[in-house]
């Protein structure tokens, strides 16, 4: 499916545009990796939103990426257990070792994945028992591990179909 | 009665309304920053907690802004939790406030301050380091300083809700939270230059009024704006409005502040403007003080063509003695005030006995009125507050461009879930917006679409527009009054058969309705604007007076116009400015600009609201009813009046419509609002003024709606433009960067048809003639339009093109041949 066509989804499943503007824009930072111009505009002709409000509501959320940002993200959770397993020294690692032009590294809240400790995310496929080989892996072969999760909105249909 | 205990006391409320609604009219101190009485409830800045507690006993801190009353609820305000709030969030605020009072334009009137000092702890432990943003241009009407942002959002509450703006938001979050516009972008909407008045801090300031004064040297001055016809009311504030006693200037002023408006502010006027006016009411006045362009004494022309300044008396003289007698016709822009207008009928129509007396530009200056034709009287049926009762709204022509200050009450309607079409050939802001439909009117066919609306079988292409009008409760019709003269009369009629319709004529002269009221009109026999230039270009008038009119700007027909005016062999030119038609006058006599004279204006819907002097006439400028009085005592008439107060009563007995008005609009009629005194920039809007209406009667005569015809094919038209439009917006520099160069807008479909591009030079021909034109491109312009705004004087139309629209042959690419 093209970009305009899987808007045209978003804004099916969400006949508001105010509930689809967020779909909308998750699916052109999986396009482009990041909100590029060109994505956003194609949510101003689908949905009907300005410009400006689209970068106000994306300017609000940590997730979203108006700056020019690689496809591959990696996010190692830095809470209470995985911070106590060495997750900072983790993302230490990551960040000096990720190739920036590759792959991003940031820092997310508790993943709900304790048990698996220090966990991460690599575009929202879970990463579990990280030590410093297999993270130096996964920053180089990030293609390798991606599963290629993605929520899917179908799901939640019915429960924005009243608005 | 619903009964409250307010701080002991028991007080009584009305259903519906807030806590601080009920604090304030009993005098209770509670500080707001977020809180506006005519925007959302954002309850945002938790500066106004109290102490609710509800009849069950649980007690608690409310918001007073967004808690409704409740039969015995006891609301404590200056309660010990009540002040720690306060001073906690004040203390939070200031974390992040720069505390650079002495060098910002707010200082003074700035609610930070004030709260801060009233209710503000003395001493904060936050000792961090302050965020700072870049510098970011939004434009020639603001300076933004976004570090001084205390999040209150009420600027993006009120350019979304009120305004009606698109492009204004808040972007990121938390501390590094910033609004505006976005990156490298101006801000691009009439209602803007609002935002600085509400900023309850020095983060919005206004471009003109940056680094200039303080607020407490400042003298305010209620006025209505000259702009349009809406009569917004304003306040003038100036440094002294009577800078000279006895010849000495006043202790403390300063030369260049002698004759200067220093910023130009908003006045409550629920009826009118409520709080709001636009940007053209707003950042227009530098004409008044831009001397270089003033005329500051009669001038005479002497034998030799050169010009000599004389005092008035020899000018008036001179004057009175080349009038009498002689065949006299006068053209005026619409933009005197009544007394002035009244002053000149008495003149031209009593002493001089002409009828060729008219006030409107020659494509609108119709031989028969067209509203007085179906309903009896030249006026509105509808008051414009009427836009917040409708169902249905059918908006004729651009509005945004001709009267823009009536878009808040649209943007609300919209809101509110009213229907409102846009009736115009191309699409125009209120359908870009989204706030409206767009009903395609091919241009020049107004007449054949509003025919539509009064027959039973309208055509199947506007039969969604006629069903929604059919099916309204109230509906209402917004057109101006230089559209085709047969669709006013259509739109009257129908209004007039039906209760349930009214009409709202938009003036395109600013005081066109008072020039109507005290007859300063051809009617019946006299002979219009376009009439009075064909005589004059004949030869047929002896002397000609232009009266705060440009037509060598204004009028279609330049070459008319240089013809009347070269034929006429005495002019006379009443105004203000050294404009290219007093070339060709015998006699310059200097007026006053309106912000310099009193008197009243009404507007288009017939409210007469009266307006002070905000500043002494410039140099031997004289307000027009003083030129007319002694002309009138001059040719034997007799004019007693001292004063325009004097003018408006003998005004009063002698006009038929004002002489039941049942209020003295000099004598301004107010009511205090109960908001305290402490909050500055709401207190300053404490005096609500309600000026009543002049009562008119309307009869329906016989008139049978006209058919018209439906046209098509390639058209020119040539409509209005919000600032160069104006005769005293244009003469402002700081619009300058909304003001367009000389361009057409054409769809992408004839720009691809005919290979041009965006921002190229094309060559514009209609009928044998070619001009140069530059070409935008623009996706609301249908294909069958090629669409020009503004004065005139940018296209050079040399030879006669009748009425306003112009059917077009090409527009080719420039060919190298041609130079302008």
């Amino acid at each position: 499916m093209t970009l305009r066509e899987r808007l045209e989804n978003v804004k099916r499943i969400f006949p508001k545009a105010d509930s689809a503007l967020i779909a909308a824009l998750h699916e052109v930072q999986d396009e482009y990796g990041w909100l590029h111009p060109d994505g956003l505009k194609l949510i101003t002709e689908v949905l009907g939103y300005t410009e400006t409000h689209i970068v106000s509501v994306a300017s609000f959320y940590h997730f979203f990426h108006l700056e020019p940002t690689p496809k591959h993200k990696v996010g190692i959770c830095t809470n209470l257990t995985c911070m106590q397993k060495g997750a900072y020294d983790l993302l230490k690692f990551a960040r000096e070792n990720a190739d920036p032009k590759k792959v991003f590294v940031e820092e997310v809240e508790c993943i709900g994945l304790c048990d698996h400790a220090p966990a991460g995310l690599l575009n929202g496929t879970p990463l579990k028992d990280l030590t410093v080989e297999t993270l130096k892996d996964i920053l180089e072969n990030p293609e390798k591990y991606d599963e290629g999760y993605r929520e899917t909105y179908e799901d939640m249909a019915d429960l924005y179909r009243d608005g | 009665m619903a009964k409250i205990l307010l701080n002991g006391k028991e007080v009584e409320f009305k259903e519906g309304e807030t806590l601080l609604d009920i604090a304030w009219r009993n005098g209770e101190k509670v500080p707001v920053f977020c809180y506006h009485p005519k925007l959302p409830v954002w309850a945002g800045c938790r500066v106004c907690l109290v102490e609710v507690e509800d009849r069950r006993g649980r007690r608690g801190l409310k918001p007073a802004c967004a808690t409704r009353a409740e039969n015995g609820m006891k609301v404590w305000t200056t309660t010990e939790p009540v002040k720690e709030t306060q001073r906690s969030v004040v203390a939070l605020l200031l974390t992040n406030h720069p505390l650079d009072c002495p060098i910002c334009d707010k200082g003074g009137e700035c609610d930070l301050q004030e709260i801060t000092y009233l209710f503000g702890p003395t001493t904060s432990k936050y000792t961090f380091p302050k965020r700072l943003f870049p510098k970011h241009d939004a434009g020639p009407y603001f300076d933004l300083e976004p570090h001084r942002c205390i999040q209150c959002f009420k600027c993006s509450t009120f350019y979304w809700t009120i305004g009606g703006g698109k492009d204004w938001s808040v972007f990121d979050r938390g501390w590094y939270t910033v609004f505006g516009p976005e990156k490298d972008r101006f801000v691009n909407n009439e209602f803007s230059g609002n935002l600085i008045e509400i900023c309850p801090v020095g983060a919005i300031n206004g471009g003109d009024y940056k680094y200039y004064t303080r607020p407490w040297n400042l003298e305010l001055v209620p006025a209505i704006s000259p702009e349009d016809s809406l009569g917004a009311n304003v306040t003038v504030e100036v440094i002294s409005r009577k800078p000279y006693t006895k010849g000495k200037m006043v202790k403390g002023g300063k030369r260049e502040d002698v004759h200067k408006i220093v910023r130009i502010n908003g006045r409550e006027n629920p009826d009118v403007n409520e709080f709001w006016i636009t940007d053209r009411d707003r950042f227009s006045h530098e004409y008044v003080y831009n001397h270089k362009d003033r005329v500051d004494y009669p001038h005479l022309k002497s034998r030799d063509g050169k010009w000599v300044k004389v005092n008035w008396e020899i000018a008036l003289d001179w004057v009175a003695e080349n009038v009498k007698g002689k065949r006299v016709a006068v053209i005026s822009g619409g933009r005197g005030t009544n007394e002035a207008a009244y002053a000149g009928r008495r003149l031209f129509k009593e002493i001089l006995m002409t009828q060729d007396v008219d006030f409107r530009p020659p494509h609108a200056a119709f031989k028969e009125d067209p509203i007085r034709r179906a309903v009896g009287y030249s006026a509105s049926t509808a008051k414009v507050a009427d836009i917040d009762k409708a169902d249905a709204i059918f908006i004729f022509g651009d509005v945004r461009e001709t009267v823009p200050g009536i878009g808040i009450r649209l943007v609300r309607a919209a809101r509110r879930g009213a229907r409102i079409f846009v009736l115009n050939p191309y699409r125009e802001r209120y359908v870009r917006d989204g706030w409206a439909e767009w009903v395609k009117v091919p241009a020049g066919s107004e007449t054949y679409v509003t025919y539509q609306f009064a027959v039973e079988d309208p055509d199947p292409e506007f039969a969604d527009v006629v069903r929604a009008f059919k099916d309204a409760k109230f509906s209402l019709f917004i057109f101006p009054d230089d559209m085709e003269a047969e669709a006013q009369s259509n739109l009257a009629h129908v209004s007039a058969v039906d209760d349930r319709v009214k009409f709202l004529l938009l003036r395109t002269a600013p005081n066109g309705q008072g020039f109507v009221d005290v007859e300063f009109t051809p009617f019946p026999d006299g002979s219009t604007t376009g009439e009075i230039l064909q005589k004059a270009a004949n030869g047929e008038i002896d002397v000609l007076f232009l009266w705060e009119v440009e037509p060598l700007y204004e009028y279609y027909d330049r070459n008319l116009v240089v013809k009347a005016l070269e034929n006429t062999p005495f002019v006379v030119v009443m105004t203000s400015f050294w404009d290219p038609s007093t070339e060709y006058a015998s006699a310059v006599l200097p007026i006053t600009v309106p912000y310099e004279e009193e008197g009243t204006r009404t507007n288009l819907e017939g409210r007469v609201q009266y307006g002070k002097d905000a500043l002494w006439p410039y140099e031997g400028s004289r307000p027009a009813w003083w030129i007319f009085k002694s002309l009138i005592n001059r040719l034997g008439g007799t004019a007693p009046w001292r004063n325009a107060r004097e003018v408006f009563d003998d005004m009063v007995k002698n006009v038929l419509v004002y002489q039941n008005l049942d209020f003295h609009p000099y004598d301004m009629p107010y009511e205090e609002r109960p908001y305290p005194d402490y909050v500055p920039t709401i207190a300053k809007l404490k005096r609500v003024y309600r000026y009543p209406l002049a009562s008119y009667r309307f009869a329906v005569e016989g008139y049978t709606p006209v058919k018209g015809e439906k046209r098509d094919g390639l058209i020119l038209l040539h409509t209005h433009d919000i600032y160069r439009g104006s005769y005293y917006a244009f003469r402002n520099r700081i619009h300058k960067p909304f003001v367009k160069e000389k361009t057409v807008f054409i769809s992408s479909e004839y720009a691809e048809k005919h290979g041009l591009k965006d921002g190229d030079k094309a060559l514009l021909k209609i009928g044998p003639r070619e001009y140069e034109v530059a070409v935008a491109v623009s996706k609301d312009v249908p294909g069958n339009l090629i669409l020009f705004r503004g004065f005139f004087y940018d296209l050079p139309l040399n030879e006669s093109i009748t009425g306003k629209i112009t059917p077009v042959d090409t527009l080719n690419p420039s060919s190298s041949t041609v130079q302008s």
